[in-house]
C-alpha cells in the first residue's frame, strides 16, 4: 500500500518535471540567438551564385544558434519539413515566417512560426509556390509568387498578406521576378526584380511602399556584378549585399551602397577571389554576420564581417552542414517606419503626372508624341501639353510603359521600365530616367488644364497579366 | 414603512441616474469621436486608447492649469556673435528676451541683459565695445554697452526687425524690418533712424561686402505674383555709398531666403533658401515632389544667382537658415533648423560647380539631386533646431544657436565634430510644450525628412504660397492658413472637414501632408498642445495695442458693421461684414458661399477664415486668387456675396480695408 505522502511526493515530482521540460521545450530562444538555413553538405550549393534557394531541391533545415556556443546548442526549428528555408524575423522577434514544403514534390508555401512554442501553420496554400516571405511593420507579411504565361515566360511577383485573416494582395504588377524582399527603415520594400519580358539579364534592386504605390528603380549594380543575395539596411543607412563577379567563375563580393544616395555610393567591403558570399546580415553594433563558403570545396559557415580591418571571423563552421540565411533575435537594426495608405479600393484607376525636366519658364514649345503600351499591345498614342507634361488615368493594377517618339514614330526615348498604379493612386515622374533623381521645376504642368488622358487595357483588366502558379512552380523546379 | 420608501426611492432614483450615465456616456462617446476620430477608421485604432477627455480639456487650453504647470522658462538661443578678440559670444534668446554674454574661455553665462521683445539678431562693432540687438517685436535695435552690460539706448526701427548689419566705415546701420517690408538705415552718429528703404516681402537677412561696398538683403516670401504663377523673391542690393537701393533682384522658385553671407574675397554671396513645389500637383513625396533646399550663390556684380541644391537624393534638409563661411574662404556651414544638421561644404567645390554650370556643362542644377555631393564635405548633427551661427575670428571653431534645446554647439571647423556645448539653462528640454515645438520645427515626420510644419508655416504662420493637394491635379487649390492664435476657431481647413486639431494632425495628415508613420500618440498630444496654445500673433503694426484707431480706421469700422448701404437700403444680416466675422476671432466659423467658387472648385462653400492680424496673409480666398485684400471688393465680389460692396466709394473701400489691417489679436477683443 502506498502511503498518500508518498503519493503526494510524486505527484509533485512529476509535475516539476513536466514544467521543466515544457520550460526547457519552449523556452523562448533568448536575445542575440541566430537563426539559420543549414543544407546537408552533400548538397551543391554552387548553384546559389546562379539560381534562386527555391530552385534548388535542396533537404534544408532551420535552426538555431547560441553565438556563443555554436557547436552544441543547435536547436532544430523545422525537423517536419522535407526543405525550410529563408527564415524571417517579426519586430518583436515571437515570430518568424518562412519557406518550406513537406515533401519534395509539392510547391513550397509560407509558413509562420511561434518561436515560443514553435508550433507553426501555413499562411499560403499549395496551389502556389511561394517564397521569400518576411515582416512587414503592420503585422503584415509579404513575399514573393511564382507566374508563368506562355507568351511573357515567367517570374513571381510581390505579395502581402494579414496573416490573421489570410487575405492575399497582390503588390507588383509588373511582368517580372520580383523575389528576396526586405525592409528599408523608411518603411517602403526593397527587393531584387529582374525584367522578364522582354527579357532582360539584369538584376536590380526596387523599392515601393508596402500598398503596391511608388514603384521605383532604387539600385542599378555596376555593370561587373549580378546580386546573389537578399539586400539589407542596417541602422546607418548602409545596405549590403552579397554579388557575383560576373566576369570570374569563382569570385564573389560583399557590396554596400548608401540608402541616402544609392547612384554613386556602391563600395566594395569584401572581395573573394575563390569563394561565395551567400548572404548577409547588419547586426546593431555595425558588424555584418555574413554566409559565407571561403573556398567552392569547403562549406559555408557563418562569419563575422569587421568592416574596419575586412577581416572574416568564423564564429560558425560544419563539416557535415552548409549554414545560410542567418538573422538574429532581437537583432533586427531599426524598425522601419509604418507607411499610411491613401489607396481607394472602391476606384479602378490611378494617376500619373509626368513633367519633363529640360522644360525652363522660357521654353514654349516642348510637345513631344508618347507612347503607352501594355503586355498586349499599344494602348494610345497621344502628344504631350505644349510644356511636354501628360497626365493620364490608367486602369489600377495593369502593367504599362512609356516611349517618346518622334513624328516618324520612332522611338527616341523608351521604352521606360514597366509601372502601374493602384486604385486611387497617384504618382509622378520627371523626365525619363529610369532612376529618378530629378526634382519636377516648380511649374504647373500644362496637361493638368487639359482633360485627363485615360488609359486602359483593349480587354479586360486582368487578361494582360494572367498568373499560373501551378505550372509556374512546375517549370521552376524542372530548372 | 418609511424605510422601505426610502429605499423605493433610491433604487429609483440610482435607476434614473443609470439612464443619465449611460445618455452621458453616449453622449461623451460621441463628443469624443466627433472631435479626435471623424470617419477615419485608423485613427480610431491608434488613438481610441490613447487620447482622453484631458488630451482636449487640460493639454490644448491655452493659459490652462497644465500648460501653465508644464511650461519651463526657455532661453531660445537664436542668433550669435563672437567678439573680435574671439573672448565672448552673444547670443540673442528669443524666449527670454535677453542676451546672453558668454566667456569663451570658460564657456560660462557672465551676463544676461534684457532687451525687447523677442530678441532676432546681435552684431558687434569691431572694437568691441557696443553691440546691437534687433528686438523683432518690439521693432527697435537695443544698444548695448558691453563693458557695463547695460542697454544704453533703443533705437525704433520699423516693423519686426530682424537682420542687421552695420557698415562702420560710414557709420551706417541697416535693419530689415520684415513685418513692414523695408530697411531701416540707421545713423549710427546720432543713433537714429534717417529712412527706410523699400525692400523684398518680409525681408530678413542682411550683410555688407567685405570693401564695405554693397549690402545685400533677402527676403523670406514672393512677392505677390499672379495667381499660380511661380514665386519670385525679391534680393535688394543696396549701394552702401549713397544708401540707395541700386538693384532689385527676383529669382524664381526661391523662396524663405534667411540669411546671407558673402566670401571673404567679396565675389560671392551665399544665401539659404526653399524651393517650394507648391504648383506641381502633390501626388507623392518622393523625388523632391514637395519641397526642396537650396544654397543661393549671388554674384554682387551682376545680380545672376545659380541655385545648388543641399539634399540628397533619398534624404532631405530642410529648412536651411543660416550659412557662414571661414574667414579664409574655403568652407562655408549651413543650418539646418528641420533636421537638426549643418552641412558643410567646400567652397572651391562650389566654384567649380559654378563654372560647370555657365558653361553649360550641367544643365537646371536647381532640381538635380545628385549634385550636392560634389560640394558636400560632411553633415553634422546637432541638437534641435540649429539656427543662427558664427565662426570664431581665427577660423576654427563655428558656434550655432540650438535653438529648441538652449544649447550653443561648438563645432571644429576642421575635424567637422562637435567639440562642446555650452547649456544656457537647465529648463526641461523634454517638458510637453517644448516636445511640441521641437516636433512643429522637425522634418523627420515627413518621408524622407523633406518638410516640417514649418516649412509651409514659417513663423508658426503660413509661407503665402498656395498647393495643388487635391486628388485630381489642378481642383481645390488650397492657400495655406495661418496657424496664429487657432485655439478657438475650430473647425479648420478651407473646406471645414476637420473639427479640431487632432483631427486635422492625425491619420489625414499622415497619409496625404507626410505621407510616413503617423504621430505617436504622445507625439500628437504634445504638437497639438503647442499649436493651440503656444503660437501667438506678433504686435499689429497698423495700431499698436491700446491706442485708439485712426480716423479711416474709425470709418472702416463703422463700414464693416454698417446695416444699410450708401443708398440707405438695409443690407440683409447675412451680407454684413461682422455677421460672418464676429470679434475676437473674426469668425463665425461656419461655410459659407461668398461666390468665390471656381470651376475647379469642387465645392461651393468655405470656411470663414480668421481675421486677425489678416493684413499679414496675403493671397487672399481659399485659392489664393485675391493678391490684396481690395481685390476682394474691387475683382472678386461682383454680385455682393462676399459682403455688400459694391456701392462703397474708393475713399470708403480704403477705409475698410484700413480697418481690417488692424484687427491684432483676439484677446484684446475678449476683453472688450
Amino acid at each position: 500500500m502506498i502511503s498518500s505522502k508518498k503519493v503526494l511526493s510524486i505527484i509533485v515530482i512529476l509535475i516539476v518535471v513536466l514544467a521543466g521540460s515544457l520550460f526547457f521545450l519552449y523556452r523562448p530562444l533568448s536575445e542575440g540567438t541566430i537563426i539559420m538555413t543549414r543544407i546537408s553538405s552533400d548538397e551543391d550549393i554552387s548553384i546559389l551564385s546562379q539560381k534562386h534557394l527555391k530552385t534548388a531541391n535542396f533537404n534544408s533545415t532551420i535552426v538555431a544558434f547560441n553565438p556563443n556556443k555554436p557547436k552544441h546548442s543547435a536547436k532544430i526549428l523545422t525537423g517536419d519539413f522535407y526543405t525550410a528555408h529563408s527564415p524571417e524575423l517579426s519586430g518583436d522577434s515571437r515570430q518568424i515566417v518562412f519557406t518550406g514544403k513537406m515533401n519534395p514534390k509539392s510547391n513550397r508555401q509560407i509558413w509562420l512560426m511561434n518561436l515560443n512554442s514553435q508550433r507553426y501553420h501555413a499562411l499560403t496554400d499549395e496551389s502556389m509556390n511561394c517564397f521569400d516571405p518576411f515582416f512587414l511593420t503592420n503585422e503584415r507579411i509579404a513575399f514573393s509568387c511564382d507566374w508563368q504565361h506562355d507568351q511573357y515566360g515567367s517570374g513571381s511577383l510581390l505579395f502581402s498578406m494579414d496573416p490573421d485573416n489570410g487575405k492575399m494582395n497582390r503588390i507588383t504588377f509588373h511582368p517580372h521576378a520580383d523575389y528576396a524582399g526586405s525592409m528599408l527603415h523608411d518603411g517602403r520594400i526593397m527587393w531584387i526584380s529582374q525584367q522578364v519580358y522582354p527579357d532582360n539579364e539584369a538584376k536590380t534592386l526596387m523599392a515601393l511602399r508596402p500598398d503596391g504605390t511608388n514603384a521605383n528603380l532604387f539600385y542599378q549594380l555596376p555593370a561587373d556584378y549580378q546580386i546573389i543575395s537578399k539586400a539589407r539596411e542596417n541602422d546607418d543607412r548602409q545596405i549590403y549585399f552579397a554579388a557575383k563577379n560576373t566576369g570570374s567563375v569563382t569570385g564573389s563580393s560583399l557590396l554596400q551602397f548608401s540608402y541616402i544616395n544609392p547612384v554613386t555610393s556602391t563600395q566594395k567591403a569584401y572581395e573573394s577571389e575563390n569563394g561565395m558570399i551567400l548572404s548577409v546580415y547588419p547586426r546593431v553594433d555595425g558588424s555584418l554576420l555574413v554566409a559565407y563558403q571561403n573556398s567552392r570545396s569547403g562549406n559555408a559557415g557563418l562569419y563575422e564581417f569587421n568592416q574596419v580591418n575586412a577581416k572574416m571571423v568564423s564564429l560558425l563552421a560544419d563539416e557535415e552542414y552548409h549554414y545560410i540565411e542567418p538573422v538574429v533575435v532581437k537583432g533586427q537594426p531599426f524598425l522601419p517606419k509604418v507607411l499610411p495608405t491613401a489607396l481607394n479600393d472602391t476606384m479602378d484607376t490611378g494617376i500619373i503626372v509626368f513633367t519633363d525636366p529640360n522644360l525652363n519658364i522660357n521654353q514654349s514649345n516642348h510637345r513631344n508624341l508618347i507612347r503607352v503600351e501594355g503586355l498586349d499591345g499599344i494602348y494610345k498614342e497621344f502628344l504631350t501639353a505644349i510644356d511636354g507634361s501628360f497626365y493620364i488615368i490608367a486602369t489600377a493594377k495593369v502593367p504599362i510603359r512609356f516611349s517618346q517618339l518622334n513624328e516618324k514614330g520612332e522611338i527616341i526615348n523608351g521604352p521606360y521600365p514597366w509601372t502601374w498604379v493602384m486604385s486611387g493612386d497617384r504618382r509622378g515622374f520627371t523626365g525619363w530616367n529610369p532612376i529618378q533623381m530629378i526634382a519636377p521645376a516648380n511649374l504647373v504642368p500644362q496637361a493638368i488644364n487639359d482633360p485627363a488622358i485615360q488609359i486602359s487595357a483593349p480587354g479586360p483588366v486582368d487578361l494582360p497579366f494572367i498568373v499560373d502558379f501551378n505550372r509556374a512552380s512546375e517549370v521552376r523546379d524542372e530548372d | 414603512m418609511k424605510i422601505k420608501k426610502s429605499v423605493l426611492i433610491i433604487i429609483i432614483l440610482l435607476l434614473f441616474a443609470t439612464l443619465f450615465v449611460n445618455r452621458a456616456m453616449n453622449w461623451a462617446t460621441d463628443h469624443y469621436e466627433y472631435y479626435t476620430i471623424g470617419e477615419i477608421s485608423e485613427v480610431r485604432e491608434r488613438h481610441i486608447d490613447a487620447l482622453k477627455c484631458f488630451s482636449c480639456h487640460a493639454y490644448t487650453q491655452k493659459d490652462g492649469f497644465f500648460v501653465q504647470k508644464t511650461e519651463g522658462i526657455y532661453s531660445s538661443p537664436y542668433n550669435l556673435a563672437v567678439t573680435p578678440d574671439d573672448d565672448f559670444l552673444l547670443v540673442t534668446g528669443q524666449e527670454s528676451d535677453r542676451l546672453y554674454i558668454i566667456d569663451l574661455k570658460n564657456n560660462q553665462i557672465v551676463n544676461s541683459i534684457q532687451v525687447g521683445e523677442r530678441p532676432h539678431t546681435v552684431i558687434i562693432s569691431p572694437d568691441g565695445k557696443k553691440a546691437y540687438v534687433t528686438n523683432q517685436w518690439s521693432g527697435t535695435v537695443s544698444v548695448i554697452n558691453l563693458d557695463s552690460g547695460e542697454e544704453i539706448n533703443t533705437i525704433t526701427v520699423g516693423g519686426g526687425a530682424s537682420g542687421i548689419v552695420a557698415d562702420f566705415d560710414r557709420n551706417i546701420l541697416y535693419v530689415a524690418n520684415t513685418y513692414t517690408a523695408n530697411i531701416s538705415v540707421v545713423d549710427l552718429n546720432t543713433e537714429t533712424e534717417i529712412k527706410r528703404l523699400r525692400a523684398g516681402n518680409y525681408p530678413s537677412g542682411l550683410n555688407i561686402s567685405p570693401d564695405n561696398s554693397t549690402v545685400v538683403a533677402v527676403s523670406q516670401r514672393s512677392v505677390i505674383v499672379e495667381h499660380r504663377d511661380p514665386p519670385k523673391t525679391e534680393v535688394t542690393i543696396i549701394d552702401a555709398a549713397t544708401q540707395r537701393v541700386s538693384k532689385r533682384n527676383y529669382f524664381m522658385e526661391s523662396h524663405i531666403m534667411e540669411k546671407v553671407m558673402f566670401t571673404p574675397s567679396g565675389d560671392l554671396a551665399f544665401t539659404t533658401l526653399v524651393r517650394p513645389k507648391n504648383l506641381v500637383p502633390a501626388v507623392q513625396v518622393e523625388n523632391g515632389w514637395m519641397m526642396t533646399f537650396a544654397l543661393g550663390i549671388i554674384s554682387p556684380e551682376t545680380g545672376a544667382m545659380v541655385q545648388l541644391p543641399l539634399d540628397d537624393p533619398n534624404l532631405y534638409y530642410a529648412d536651411p537658415y543660416d550659412v557662414r563661411i571661414t574667414p579664409d574662404g574655403k568652407r562655408a556651414f549651413i543650418s539646418h533648423s528641420g533636421n537638426d544638421y549643418i552641412t558643410a561644404v567646400d567652397v572651391d567645390m562650389i566654384r567649380n560647380v559654378l563654372e560647370r554650370v555657365n558653361s553649360g556643362e550641367i544643365v537646371n542644377p536647381e532640381n538635380d539631386l545628385l549634385l550636392s555631393e560634389s560640394y558636400m564635405l560632411n553633415r553634422i548633427a546637432t541638437g534641435s533646431n540649429p539656427k543662427g551661427m558664427a565662426i570664431s575670428a581665427d577660423g576654427n571653431t563655428l558656434y550655432v544657436a540650438e535653438r529648441l534645446t538652449d544649447h550653443i554647439a561648438l563645432i571644429d571647423t576642421q575635424t567637422l565634430e562637435i567639440r562642446d556645448y555650452i547649456a544656457l539653462n537647465d529648463a526641461n528640454q523634454n517638458a510637453f510644450l517644448r516636445r511640441g515645438e521641437q516636433l512643429f520645427n522637425n522634418a523627420a515626420h515627413t518621408f524622407q525628412y523633406q518638410y516640417s510644419c514649418y516649412s509651409c508655416h514659417p513663423d508658426n504662420h503660413e509661407d503665402g504660397l498656395t498647393y495643388d493637394m487635391a486628388y485630381y491635379p489642378g481642383m481645390d487649390i488650397s492657400n495655406v492658413q495661418t496657424l496664429r492664435e487657432l485655439s478657438n476657431t475650430s473647425p479648420f481647413k478651407w473646406n471645414g472637414k476637420n473639427v479640431s486639431i487632432y483631427m486635422q494632425c492625425g491619420m489625414r495628415f499622415s497619409k496625404f501632408i507626410t505621407r510616413t508613420e503617423i504621430f505617436s500618440p504622445g507625439d500628437l498630444k504634445a504638437l497639438v498642445g503647442y499649436i493651440t496654445s503656444k503660437i501667438e500673433h506678433p504686435p499689429n503694426i497698423y495700431r499698436g495695442e491700446g491706442e485708439e484707431l485712426t480716423a479711416a480706421q474709425k470709418r472702416g469700422k463703422e463700414l464693416f458693421e454698417r446695416t444699410t448701404t450708401n443708398s440707405g437700403k438695409a443690407i440683409p444680416l447675412r451680407d454684413q461684414c461682422i455677421t460672418c466675422h464676429p470679434p475676437p476671432n473674426f469668425t463665425d466659423r461656419m461655410m459659407h458661399d461668398v461666390g468665390s467658387a471656381t470651376d475647379k472648385d469642387t465645392h461651393p462653400e468655405f470656411l470663414t477664415p480668421h481675421l486677425n492680424n489678416i493684413y499679414e496673409s496675403a493671397p487672399y480666398l481659399h485659392d489664393g486668387r485675391a493678391q490684396t485684400l481690395e481685390e476682394l471688393w474691387t475683382i472678386y465680389n461682383d454680385d455682393d456675396l462676399h459682403g455688400v460692396a459694391n456701392d462703397m466709394t474708393k475713399d470708403q473701400l480704403n477705409d475698410l480695408v484700413e480697418y481690417l489691417r488692424s484687427l491684432g489679436r483676439a484677446e484684446y477683443y475678449y476683453d472688450k
